[in-house]
């Protein structure tokens, strides 16, 4: 009896030990990765000059585009000309862009000269201790998640399929925003690209 | 640009013969699509299997690969095969994928992503994932995906996550 009762300890010490050595994540089933079709509730951060800025504050835009950016991500770089294109594109139309940099390492100085430098259009948020981040569940620089007026979310991803842009085929930020704003359905709600995984604190 | 595409074209018809360059020759790279990923995966049952998922243009990617190749060294001969996957643009692969392949004297199958969509790729080498690099997948014996790193790992954390794959594959 005390031999089964040991050997029982052991093997639970045994799996609490490898449960705590496995890396990560159990991998191969889909976790919800964003919150479609549901509220995102309420984002407010200060932006690189100090000045708090929220999501309540667009309540009459027709949406909001927020997109994980980074200053060093090379892959959020390529996507630097493209996002401003967009930007001054849809904020003509009422879409307003805003861009969340959750990166521990990338302060606000940083941001600041680098929005210039790039000629943003739109303003740069500072997501301190990732926050953010960690309520929208984002991975990685850039992505997107696109909100309509009330706030739900219509669209989670990438901004679109190529980080060389003459090789795009497929337009999907561009694509949920021309369907938001013609009040249909987005088709295609989430599409993922590889990029640079966020630095968090 | 044409001299990298021609070298990803030849070596997309090579797949089984991916991996180690023999001294002082050419390295080879072959371009994997979703299905070439699970032969590859396939091909090596039997063995604890850890791919690497990395870029050259991702400066974790570039900082964690030799752990990677030290780890290899120390664990092939216990049964643990590592290959990669480089996830760079095609036109990368002359110029900057095989020459960092090269300093980094790697031994074990190495790859490119054949060109097609990001999204299919990722979710198909696991639906969880969400393309953020680098990514380490670790297969039982079996060819069963465990696990997942996202973000850097290293040789002892890698070394705990296939001993009791390996312990429990010998039993």
């Amino acid at each position: 009896m005390h031999s089964f009762r040991r050997a029982a300890t052991a093997l639970a010490i045994t799996a609490i030990a490898a449960l705590a050595l496995v890396p990560s994540f159990f991998a191969g089933e889909a976790e919800p990765t964003a919150m479609l079709g549901q509220s995102i509730g309420d984002i407010s951060l200060p932006d690189y000059t100090g000045k708090q800025v929220s999501l309540t504050d667009f309540k009459d835009s027709k949406g909001v585009v927020l997109i994980f950016v980074s200053t060093k991500c090379p892959v959020s770089n390529a996507y630097n000309d493209r996002m401003t294109a967009l930007a001054g594109e849809y904020q003509k139309k009422g879409i307003q862009f805003l861009g969340i940099n959750s990166n521990k390492a990338e302060l606000p100085e940083e941001m600041s000269k680098h929005a210039v430098d790039n000629k943003w259009n739109f303003p740069v948020l500072k997501d301190d201790g990732n926050k953010i981040a960690d309520k929208l569940k984002a991975s990685v620089t850039p992505e997107v998640f696109l909100v309509d007026g009330k706030g739900i979310l219509r669209y989670h991803g990438r901004i679109d399929d190529s980080q060389d842009p003459a090789a795009i085929k497929s337009q999907d930020l561009r694509n949920a925003l021309d369907a938001l704003l013609s009040g249909g359905e987005v088709s295609k709600k989430e599409a993922k690209a590889f990029g640079c995984s966020i630095k968090r604190a | 640009m044409k001299r990298a595409f021609l070298i990803l074209a030849a070596a997309a018809v090579t797949v089984a013969a991916a991996g180690t360059a023999p001294p002082g020759g050419a390295i080879e790279v072959p371009a994997v699509d979703p299905g070439g990923y699970a032969r590859a995966i396939g091909a090596l049952k039997g063995r604890v299997v850890v791919a690497n998922m990395w870029a050259t243009w991702c400066e974790p990617c570039r900082e964690e690969f030799p752990e990677l190749v030290a780890f290899e060294k120390e664990m092939r001969p216990k049964g643990v095969a590592l290959l990669t996957v480089s996830l760079d643009m095609a036109s990368a692969l002359a110029d900057q994928v095989i020459p960092f392949l090269k300093q980094q004297g790697v031994a074990f199958p190495c790859y490119i992503k054949a060109p097609g969509d990001d999204d299919v790729f990722i979710n198909a080498v696991d639906p969880a994932w969400k393309g953020a690099l680098p990514a380490t997948f670790i297969y039982a014996r079996d060819g069963r995906l465990v696990s997942r790193t996202d973000g850097p790992t290293d040789r002892k954390r890698l070394t705990a996550a296939v001993t009791p794959l390996l312990e429990s594959a010998s039993q």
